[in-house]
């Protein structure tokens, strides 16, 4: 997935800084309604913690008196203890962590859902500026860094300073003296791990930005391989690539280092304080202060409260990525960019007059570059109008504005005298059926992908509509009919094929208007013809605006508008275009010539 | 396998050094690490019967310690300490030089995967896609080989050390203790093995979800007007919640996988400590033991455990970067298409007089001649054009002449020499290509247009702007020349793309210029503006054109109308206009094309 090319990217339209804080706010809600459980699994927690304790103490009885004692038969009874609290501990701690996993899932689902309904919600061009990519990350990697910093660290970090506290305790409690020998190292050690953390944890980063970067160059290298062999710069792009490569690890190499020395420091301190702690112990034992039972004890629980500082790496980072990931989920879900709904919408049961654009000015980025000049046109019910023209000219724009995916600057788009402002998108939707180019295929079966997922569409519809558009007749032959799955893209089927679902994806809402984009590219004469024929059939008697690239729903329509930069340049039927041999009959002339100059297909 | 350790050797051979220190201070480390547990027996036996053991490093340490006027336990203590510190001196170099040869390995393989790559011909990257190639180089190059490579392998060496010297240290204690205690510990590389495998299955489901779950969002955003326009927001929050639900269970099934691995090894050792105090306990209990033996028995016991998890992980890791190896030499077995003959140093500059006798040409896999049978000429500073429908072969052909691929039937001559008795580099130099689509990298204009040749002048720099007819929007850039200009250009307009791309291929004053329809991205006053610089400078260049424009074709001396690979008809414009064959019909669509832009 490429979702992580975009990890460390901002929004292009939120760059404004939010704080830590007002961030992670929006992770409390989600925390109060889990609560419960959450006390439940500290609860959990707390219990392992304190038990994984207890043998330490079992080992000191074991040597003091079982082994002093000479009998075997208790020391078998403390060793069964033993394994007993350990089972116990490995049981409260495998609840504990799946239940917190649980807790953590359901947050995080709740927020991935919130976030996805948002951005589902967000204006068209929303999705225009922000590419996919970006927009999986935001649902994503930054949802999943917030859920480790979650289940992870901050867990993590209450058990292991409930441990140390612990730790402390016991000790306190079998040899005060020894206890605080013991504390004096630990603020050393933390505060080496603290410098450590704070030192390496930008390089890390580092680290990471750099493989980013070298990822990048690779792919970038990669696409554009003939060029760089035609101009001979394979040698140029080698030694860029092992530039790169260099840089990485070079701050690879620092990281490896701070973290072998890190490690090993602290393994050393280990020994070192056993080494202090075994001279004093060995020395009180002498005088009679300490038994070696205790010594023995000592030893373990150094050796345990060594077990946070090697959990402890990496904890730094998680952190940080979680605020970054916090701080852009939130700055996502505070962009309401909605095209408005109207405050009380007017109620439209369908078409009934006709639609109308009254002198619709528009421009993509609100400016003065307008794409669509002063456009009006009238689509009376029941009849067809196709728009014709070079691309870029703005007929895909006409489509997207009568669909309300933008609204114009200047100018309205009415319904049967409705602005379609006054009604409400879903509404408004709700009565267009829109066919795309080459139909956009979503992962999952053919009756799926006719019904887009509407439970309201009954399996007969969709049936039904597939037949009628002839698109039934190749389904069935597949050998799961139309439980077959799509592979990526479609691409298990051919282009006519799936010209025919986008037409029976139309046809299964049954709508009052078909907005229609024809394909532009050849197909054999065979599949055009059934396309045609199965076109005929989608447009009967239905209202439609239809760009034009065929020549049969050309010679068909009532009215074709000629769209050239913008402005609708010519209109009428076809043959009084064509015999005002303007602007339409070149375009004519062209479409509808195939290489060779003769005309594909007549009628 | 002895393929794979041969490829290794390969990358390993190079460092003596490392490979030295790796193989000759484990072993040494080991022994200062295997001592350490002894003299933690010395101070407990010591404590608990105020003697020192009959034991002659302790008797020694006690004699050293004592002529330094220390007690007995400061001794030991003090020994102790000494001897970490070694210990831990030694692991830290051995470890960063592991961890060294870890990331060098990595830039090597990586390295090396792309040089092999750079070299490769069209077929290759047909069979290869890029996001794939690029997965190659890094997921399996940094994630699962290059640890593997060194620390895998070397931290199993480390591990079957550790093991034969702490057993030899248990033997040494108590032979009958030894076998009871450690005997069942090979178990625990099954358990790891096995678990992981495990593990391994239970990821790929939850792979397989995330999968799914990505491709339904991912889906969904790119259909986003199909979905609007159909208003099926709520049917997609639908599915999408379906998806996350069916992964969050796969999360969980992972997690609980993981927890259940993650407590073995975080706490299985000290089970190993039970059976330790048990048989230990039994025989300090009848005296054939002593307690300061029994602790360092326990400490055995945990140097043991770790190793057993290292043979383990390298069970598991050796089928996996087994894979990636695979992976990599896949890449190697495809040979490039064009090779450098290495030929004679060019001795006097080239006039750009180019031939092609009977070429033929089609893919190493494949029946079909792209192109066939293609003989003409071009005489020195002549501009030809090329004619054709999509798929009629232009573009190959014009790629054989910087060799991009070679024919593989007839020959390609340039100044009454086989191109491929060249140097590649000669060669290459005197030809300026634009392509189609204009390929571009996220640098800045300047570096654009240079392309890393340092030896292009700022005065021909600025001329080839200058005929590109970018001067002005250059100048209008935030850094003029220095703007960067995003990934593959994504920061310019497409029409800055084409000229930017005709700029770095007339930036080296090629003798050979070849355009394959790069201005197609142009309004018509930019165009107009750029051919008639073009048509200025072309005289002094001999020129392949491919394109849509009329007037070019007025102008050109030669056209080669092509046809499934064939020449159908050649000859001026006018004398093919005369003739009324296919280039008349191309050339009236072209006019029509132009009129209606």
């Amino acid at each position: 997935m490429n979702a992580n090319f975009y990890e460390d990217e901002k929004m292009i339209d939120q760059e404004q800084d939010i704080s830590s804080r007002k961030a992670f706010s929006l992770l409390l809600p989600s925390l109060k309604k889990h609560k419960m459980p959450l006390l439940l699994c500290f609860g959990l927690l707390l219990g392992a913690t304190t038990l994984s304790l207890c043998w330490p103490i079992l080992l000191k009885r074991a040597v003091d008196i079982n082994m002093a004692e000479s009998d075997f038969g208790a020391l078998v009874v403390t060793a069964l203890l033993i394994g007993l609290i350990q089972i116990v501990t490995l049981i409260l701690r495998y609840i504990q962590r799946v239940r917190l996993e649980i807790i953590g899932q359901d947050i995080m689902l709740d927020l991935k859902t919130r976030l996805f309904s948002h951005i589902l919600s967000l204006r068209i061009s929303f999705f225009d500026r922000n590419p996919v990519g970006r927009l999986l990350a935001r649902v994503e990697s930054d949802t999943e860094s917030l859920r480790m910093l979650f289940t992870n660290t901050v867990v993590m970090l209450l058990g292991d300073l409930v441990l140390i506290i612990g730790i402390f305790a016991v000790m306190s409690f079998y040899n005060w003296r020894l206890a605080s020998a013991f504390a004096v190292m630990f603020p050393i050690i933390a505060g080496l791990i603290y410098v450590f953390e704070k030192k390496t944890t930008p390089r890390f980063l580092e680290v990471r930005k750099k493989m980013a970067e070298l990822t990048g160059a690779i792919t970038e290298f990669l696409h554009g391989i003939s060029i760089i062999q035609i101009f001979h710069r394979g040698a140029w792009a080698r030694e860029k690539i092992n530039q790169a490569n260099r840089e990485k690890f070079r701050h690879d190499s620092f990281v490896n280092i701070a973290v072998v020395l890190f490690f090993n420091i602290v393994f050393f301190s280990q020994y070192l304080i056993i080494g202090v702690v075994l001279y004093l112990g060995g020395r009180w034992i002498e005088s009679g202060e300490l038994t070696i039972g205790i010594l023995s004890m000592f030893i373990i629980l150094i050796w345990r409260s060594y077990e946070p500082i090697y959990r402890s790496s990496e904890q730094f980072s998680n952190v940080q990525k979680a605020i970054a990931g916090a701080k852009r989920i939130f700055a996502l879900l505070s962009n309401h960019q909605i095209l408005p709904e109207p405050v009380k919408p007017v109620e439209w049961r369908g078409l009934s007059r006709g639609i109308s654009f009254e002198n619709v000015w528009f421009s993509y980025d609100a400016s003065d570059n307008f794409v669509l000049k002063n456009i009006s046109f009238e689509l009376p019910v029941g009849q067809r109008v196709a728009l014709a023209g070079v691309t870029g000219g703005g007929k895909s724009t006409i489509i997207s504005l009568l669909l309300r995916f933008y609204d114009p600057q200047r100018g309205r788009i009415t319904v049967d005298g409705i602005d379609i402002r006054d009604i409400s998108k879903p509404e408004l939707r709700r009565r267009f059926a829109l066919v795309l180019q080459d139909i956009f295929l979503f992962p999952g079966d053919i009756r799926s992908n006719i019904a887009l997922e509407s439970k309201e569409i009954s399996s007969e519809r969709i049936m039904g509509a597939a037949s009628i558009v002839d698109a039934d007749r190749f389904i069935r032959k597949l050998p799961e009919g139309y439980d077959t799955e799509i592979s990526e893209k479609g691409a298990n089927f051919s282009r006519g094929e799936r010209q025919l679902l986008s037409f029976a994806r139309a046809l299964a809402v049954d709508p009052d208007v078909l907005i229609l984009d024809e394909a532009t590219s050849s197909v054999d004469p065979d599949t055009e013809r059934t396309i045609q024929k199965s076109l005929k059939k989608l447009v009967a008697g239905r209202t439609s605006l239809i760009i034009a690239h065929r020549l049969s729903t050309i010679l068909d329509v009532d009215e074709i508008l000629v769209v050239r930069r913008g402005e609708i340049i010519e209109r009428g039927n076809h043959s009084d275009l064509i015999l005002q041999n303007g602007y339409y009959s070149k375009l004519f002339h062209l479409q509808f010539k195939n290489k060779s100059g003769v005309v594909s297909y007549a009628g | 396998m002895r393929d794979k350790i041969k490829w290794f050797w390969r990358y390993y051979k190079r460092y003596p050094y490392v490979l030295a220190v790796l193989l000759f201070v484990t072993p040494v480390q080991a022994v200062f690490q295997v001592s350490i547990p002894r003299l933690i027996e010395f101070i407990v036996d010591y404590a608990k019967t105020g003697l020192v053991s009959q034991n002659r490093a302790a008797i020694r340490i006690t004699e050293i310690g004592a002529d330094l006027g220390l007690s007995t336990v400061a001794s030991f203590a003090l020994t102790l300490i000494v001897i970490g510190f070694i210990a831990f001196v030694l692991y830290a170099f051995v470890q960063s030089h592991r961890g060294w040869m870890n990331i060098r390995l990595e830039w090597l393989f990586r390295q090396n995967a792309f040089n092999g790559i750079t070299l490769k011909g069209p077929n290759f990257f047909n069979r290869f896609r890029t996001g794939d190639l690029v997965t190659r180089m890094t997921d399996d190059v940094a994630e699962k080989l290059s640890w593997f490579a060194c620390s895998g392998i070397f931290r199993l060496y480390e591990a079957l050390i550790m093991v034969v010297f702490t057993v030899a240290m248990m033997a040494a204690i108590d032979p009958i203790l030894t076998l009871w205690t450690a005997g069942p510990l090979p178990i625990l590389i099954l358990i790891f093995f096995k678990s992981s495998s495990a593990l391994d299955r239970r990821y790929d489901k939850l792979q397989k979800n995330i999968s799914r779950f990505n491709n339904t969002m991912e889906a969904c955003f790119s259909g986003i007007r199909v979905v609007k326009a159909y208003a099926r927001e709520d049917a997609q929050r639908q599915k999408f919640d379906d998806v996350a639900c069916d992964r969050r269970a796969a999360e969980i099934s992972a997690v609980k996988a993981t927890t259940v691995v993650d407590s073995l090894y975080e706490y299985i050792w000290q089970f190993g400590i039970i059976i330790a105090l048990l048989a230990g306990g039994y025989m300090v209990i009848n005296a054939d033991l002593s307690l300061g033996k029994l602790v360092a028995f326990i400490y055995y016991i945990v140097y043991l455990v770790f190793p057993m998890f290292d043979i383990g992980q390298f069970l598991v890791k050796s089928r996996q970067s087994a894979v990636s190896i695979n992976r990599l030499t896949e890449l190697e077995k495809v040979p490039p298409m064009v090779g450098d003959s290495g030929g004679m140093a060019l001795r006097s500059s080239i006039e750009g007089h180019l031939s092609f006798e009977n070429v033929d040409f089609r893919f190493p896999d494949s029946e079909r001649k792209i192109i066939e049978g293609i003989t003409f000429e071009v005489e020195p500073g002549q501009t030809v054009a090329l004619v054709g429908k999509i798929g009629s072969g232009k573009t190959w052909l014009v790629n054989m002449i910087p060799r991009l691929v070679d024919p593989t039937g007839g020959i390609i001559k340039l100044d009454g020499r086989d191109l491929r008795e060249f140097r590649l580099e000669d060669l290459r130099r005197n030809i300026g290509y634009v392509p189609q689509e204009p390929v571009l990298f996220s640098d800045t204009v300047k570096n654009n247009i240079r392309f890393g040749r340092d030896e292009i002048t700022d005065d021909v720099l600025q001329w080839a702007i200058e005929v590109s007819q970018l001067k002005h929007e250059i100048a209008g850039f935030s850094d003029g020349i220095d703007t960067r200009i995003g990934t593959r250009g994504m920061a310019i307009s497409g029409g800055q793309k084409q000229r930017l791309a005709l700029a770095r291929a007339l930036a080296d004053k090629p003798k050979i210029l070849v355009l394959d329809d790069c201005t197609s991205a142009l309004d018509s006053r930019t165009e107009a503006a750029l051919w008639e610089r073009l048509h200025e400078v072309l005289p002094d260049m001999t020129a392949i054109v491919i394109t849509h424009r009329p007037d070019t074709f007025e102008r050109a001396d030669r056209i080669f109308v092509l046809d499934e690979g064939k020449i159908v008809e050649s000859g001026s414009h006018f004398e093919l206009m005369d003739k009324g064959g296919l280039y008349s019909k191309i050339y009236r669509r072209y006019q029509l094309e132009e009129q209606v832009k």
